[in-house]
């Protein structure tokens, strides 16, 4: 039986944490956690019953979301389940528990120097849309959303094959790869701190 | 007919206490092993209040009714007289139900000797509250193990009971004959006869009941064969659908005008079902749920069952995707656990969950 819980927003989280914990904590010091996806940021009551049943069972739970637009909001909003459904957890908003933002903020922050090329071309695209009007069309257009920036990114660094091309879905992508990602880098601090406290045996 | 939607048990057998809230039409109680899954139909049944003045059924089917001497202690939380056992029912139309029970003790034959009391029955204390009484209603039952008897306590006003049939999990053929006898005297055993094709193919052409035993008309058989020899699967499958399509009329004894059967006298108010998979191949499943779901469709049945079986919730979602969309909010699974830290806890899940619940069930059996 678990005693920790890991609640994320979706299946991209679920890989990071799960790639991210095997690279910050060995096997031998850490404790059982299960990572639950609980599809969507809301608490639903099926989310609520499984941390309600953690909690009776002396284990923990950890909330690791996206802090969105506006972090002091959401992390008011979701410390208000605690007396609104009688929860127990510790909270941790993506990207680094203190700035506004989501996972693919603080996957940007991870590309490893040698690939930031790739970053600026990517920056390059995004001052070009900024600066184009198109026919007929009133509203400015519309950036890409950070999401998009990371799959070509990825779709950048793989191969054409198919089997290169799965790695860029979110559930496929592997983390711990070195060429792609920088699992030391110090931004991600605040979560390797928060991690490290709540999974390893003391 | 209102449906229970809220139900606490307090020191019943292993229960300090439990409480669950949001039953629903069908209910499934899952969880481990001695997690008290059979203790809660128990609750139920009793807190129907028991209409039956026959008690045959209950004697065979509860633990420690009609048992050796002092089996009636288990009823006890820590088996202690002191912690009496209570339950507490609240309905959909804010009537509300409580039951305590009080141990009696044989009279001592010898003063001079000291000796721990021995229990000789039990003392039912009903009440019944609905928004037209100022009052709740009060009656009691005593049970006598001695004489395997329930009758009521001679104290006037009435009893108020609603009609509820406890199917154990293993006693399968004990409850079977009456309930077919009534079925076939509403000439309705054609619809148990198709519901058995259904399930076990189109051997079974009849069904009849000879001298308190229960027989099938087998087709290419020239004799009646008795249901004994044939699987438990089919005995148990029979066993829950005559049970559950069963409208008995409760037989008030002259005498017994103090029995109301509240609402309608021929309306099945509870069927509880422990461990509902016991014999039963998973390719029946599906088919059992077929019927018992069509039959909450047609009635105010509620249903309370038990299971751990993970074949049992697959086919039920599976039925309810295919067959019976319109019913994914009236099926409740509530798991239930004694926790580390908060005791007895009853976690409700309901048709959305149900993959999840499928999963952790064989999670913990990894």
């Amino acid at each position: 039986m678990s005693t920790v819980k890991i609640f994320v927003e979706g299946i991209a989280d679920e890989k990071f944490l799960l790639d991210y914990i095997e690279h910050i904590l060995p096997e031998s010091a850490i404790k059982n956690y299960t990572i639950i996806n609980a599809e969507g940021w809301g608490i639903n009551k099926k989310t609520q019953q499984i941390m309600q049943r953690n909690t009776d069972e002396g284990g923990v739970n950890l909330v690791v979301f996206d802090a969105d637009i506006d972090f002091e909001d959401k992390k008011k909003e979701i410390e208000k389940w605690k007396t609104d459904f009688h929860l127990s957890f510790e909270l941790f908003l993506f990207p680094n528990n203190r700035d506004n933002g989501t996972l693919e903020n603080l996957l940007e922050e991870i590309i490893p120097e040698k690939n930031r090329p790739i970053s600026d071309c990517w920056e390059g695209y995004e001052k070009c849309l900024k600066s184009k009007t198109i026919e007929g069309r009133e509203k400015p257009l519309t950036t890409p959303a950070k999401k998009t920036k990371i799959y070509g990114y990825l779709e950048a660094l793989l191969g054409d094959s198919k089997r290169e091309k799965v790695k860029i879905k979110e559930k496929e992508r592997d983390y711990g790869n070195i060429d792609h990602w920088d699992l030391g880098a110090a931004y991600l601090n605040p979560l390797k701190e928060f991690l490290v406290q709540q999974l390893r045996t003391r | 007919m209102a449906h229970l939607e809220q139900l606490k048990i307090t020191n019943f057998r292993g229960f300090d206490s439990l409480e669950i809230d949001g039953l629903s039409k069908v209910n499934l109680f899952v969880g481990k092993n001695n997690s008290g899954k059979t203790s809660i139909l128990e609750a139920l049944f009793l807190m129907s209040g028991m209409p039956y003045t026959d008690l045959p059924s209950v004697i065979n089917s509860f633990r420690g009714f009609g048992e050796a001497e002092d089996a009636l202690k288990y009823l006890f939380h820590n088996m202690s007289y002191r912690n009496k056992p209570s339950f507490y029912g609240k309905f959909g139309d804010g009537s509300e139900r409580w039951l305590d029970l009080e141990a009696i003790f044989q009279p001592r034959k010898n003063l001079t000797i000291i000796s721990a009391p021995q229990i000789s029955g039990i003392k039912f204390l009903f009440s019944f509250k609905n928004s037209s009484l100022q009052e709740p209603e009060k009656s009691s039952l005593i049970y006598d193990n001695n004489h395997f008897s329930l009758n009521f306590d001679a104290s006037g006003g009435s009893h108020r009971a609603l009609n509820a049939s406890f199917i154990s999990a293993d006693k399968n053929e004990t409850e079977m004959r009456a309930v077919l006898a009534n079925i076939m005297i509403r000439k309705e055993e054609g619809t148990i006869i198709k519901m058995l094709q259904d399930a076990f193919g189109d051997a079974i052409i009849g069904i009849r009941v000879v001298s308190n035993d229960v027989y099938f008309d087998m087709k290419d058989i020239g004799e009646l064969v008795p249901v004994n020899i044939m699987g438990e699967g089919v005995k148990r499958f029979l066993n829950i659908i005559s049970v559950v399509l069963e409208k008995p009329a409760i037989s008030i004894e002259s005498g017994a005008e103090w029995l109301k059967v509240d609402p309608v006298i021929n309306s099945k108010a509870f069927v509880c079902i422990d461990e509902i998979e016991n014999g039963l191949h998973y390719s029946a499943h599906k088919n059992l749920w077929k019927e018992l779901l069509s039959a909450v469709l047609q009635s105010d049945i509620q249903l309370f069952i038990t299971t751990h079986n993970i074949e049992v919730l697959s086919s039920l979602k599976t039925v309810l995707e295919e067959d019976f969309t319109s019913m994914q909010n009236d099926v409740m699974v509530f798991d239930i656990a004694k926790t580390k830290k908060a005791g007895y806890k009853s976690y409700r899940f309901s048709y959305d969950a149900l993959q999840d619940v499928i999963e952790n069930e064989t999670e913990i059996r990894d």
